[in-house]
């Protein structure tokens, strides 16, 4: 259960496991996806509550709002009180996270994959497929398509006989490893043409591996339509377009990073994960690490504490979306 | 007689004070008015004619390569930065493409040298280099 108190601006996750009462550490983003639940517990002297049991919630969110044991006794002062329960979004990425390693991981998905990516280190032209299951429930994929004169791959998301649930594409060694503005539009285009289609992967010419997934389709939705493709993307540089918005918050990121003697790769993955957060793209990228687990990536802006005029820019654990 | 220099000595310093407040208050209408507006005069040309004509010298030099194409260099951003400010979203850029893709590894090593500021070596390596479009935005 993860209770919101309006009074400290804290959140903590209470667990019971076999009668004792946990504390983990998380982080959340107070104001999203709120509902507000009433609770019995002691309401103690110095203003604290301590929930011991849920009685009902009112709003709409998908975090968990399993109340605990009743329990009534010894507190200070017995009582009511409402709380409000956040939902968890880097607990829904995590989630998603482990479903993309999974579906990689799927003998038939893996064959593909590694068909796919055997010569992506000397590749002139991108490839890509499409995964997903027939009506059977068997994990089917579609043939690996090839792009032509170093021309980005189109990834399908439908296919005859297959509901696809995502796709895979590579970088050769002349692009960027991150996944490119085109890529977002793509993996919302994909993803309007077939509502299952939610996992869209990135493999680079190094081996690195990144995977977009939806976090709120409404807000991606919005945002292609605030930020449309045709004012916000250059096909020519296949980057931003130059003078826009986005650029400049991508341009801030990225020199800040180079400043700091990141490579131009990393600058691009920490630049394109801030974009994604400061416009409410309403997805998420991970990148995977070297036990094959995709981890969220995210870039957190603060004040410089000499300087307010300036921002300063570091890579957190924190889920920021 | 000391009244009179005391006032032309003000006078001096206000109008040298007025016209550097103008020149940094109007960075973005004079290199729209001057360079983008009149591209037609420097491009096709190295761009150290567009470097004598600028009053006011670029203090970073940054290279952008296409997503695509990420060991060419097709323009580079010049920055009017003050001594230890980065670029942000209100920076002034002058973008200037180049006629020919600059490898990147060539830039780098001034890059790299230099820590993207805008030196002799970045005046010399840029200045023989041919413009092929400006563009002037903040």
């Amino acid at each position: 259960v993860t209770v919101f108190d309006t009074g400290s601006q804290s959140v903590n996750l209470l667990k019971f496991k076999n009668g004792l009462k946990t504390k983990p550490n998380i982080s959340s983003r107070m104001g999203e996806d709120e509902i507000t639940c009433t609770y019995l517990g002691y309401l103690h002297e110095d203003g604290t509550f301590e929930p011991i049991a849920l009685l009902y919630c009112i709003g709409d969110s998908d975090s968990e709002g399993t109340g605990g044991g009743g329990g009534y006794g010894s507190g200070p002062m017995g009582g009511g009180g409402t709380t409000t329960i956040v939902s968890k979004p880097s607990e829904e990425l995590k989630n998603k996270s482990i479903a993309a390693k999974n579906l990689l991981d799927n003998s038939i998905v893996k064959s593909q994959k590694q068909l796919l990516t055997a010569t992506v280190s000397t590749d002139a032209n991108e490839k890509g497929f499409s995964f997903g299951k027939d009506s059977n429930g068997n994990y089917k994929t579609t043939d690996i398509r090839i792009g032509a004169n170093g021309s980005s791959v189109g990834i399908l998301a439908t296919s005859p006989g297959i509901t696809l649930m995502g796709g895979g594409h590579t970088h050769t060694k002349e692009v960027y490893n991150a996944p490119s503005p085109g890529d977002i539009y793509a993996f919302n285009t994909a993803n309007g043409a077939n509502s299952s289609f939610e996992y869209y992967y990135t493999f680079a010419a190094d081996g690195t591996a990144y995977m977009f997934t939806i976090r709120d389709l409404a807000k991606f939705n919005t945002f292609v339509t605030t930020y449309s493709m045709a004012a916000n993307f250059d096909p020519v540089t296949q980057n931003w377009k130059e003078g826009s918005g986005i650029m400049s918050d991508f341009e801030t990121v990225k020199t800040t990073f180079l400043n700091q003697g990141k490579s131009e790769d990393e600058a691009f993955d920490n630049a394109t994960a801030f974009v994604i957060s400061k416009y409410d793209m309403g997805i998420a990228m991970s990148k995977q690490d070297a036990n094959g687990d995709f981890k969220p990536l995210f870039v957190k802006e603060t004040k410089d504490a000499t300087d307010p005029t300036k921002n300063n820019y570091e890579v957190t654990p924190d889920c920021n979306l | 007689m000391k009244i009179y220099i005391k006032l032309i000595v003000l006078s001096i310093f206000f109008f040298t004070v007025q016209i550097k407040a103008q020149s940094v208050t109007d960075t973005l209408q004079y290199l729209k008015n001057n360079f983008e507006l009149k591209k037609s005069n420097y491009i096709g040309k190295p761009f150290s004619v567009l470097l004598t004509d600028l009053r006011i010298q670029p203090t970073q030099s940054w290279h952008i390569t296409p997503f695509r194409k990420k060991n060419s260099v097709i323009s580079t951003h010049f920055y009017f930065l003050k001594k230890g400010f980065t670029y942000n979203p209100s920076t002034i850029v002058l973008s200037i493409y180049w006629q020919e893709e600059i490898p990147r590894a060539a830039v780098e090593v001034y890059e790299k040298k230099n820590g993207y500021l805008f030196t002799s070596d970045e005046r010399a390596f840029y200045g023989n280099k041919i413009a092929k479009d400006i563009k002037v935005y903040r």
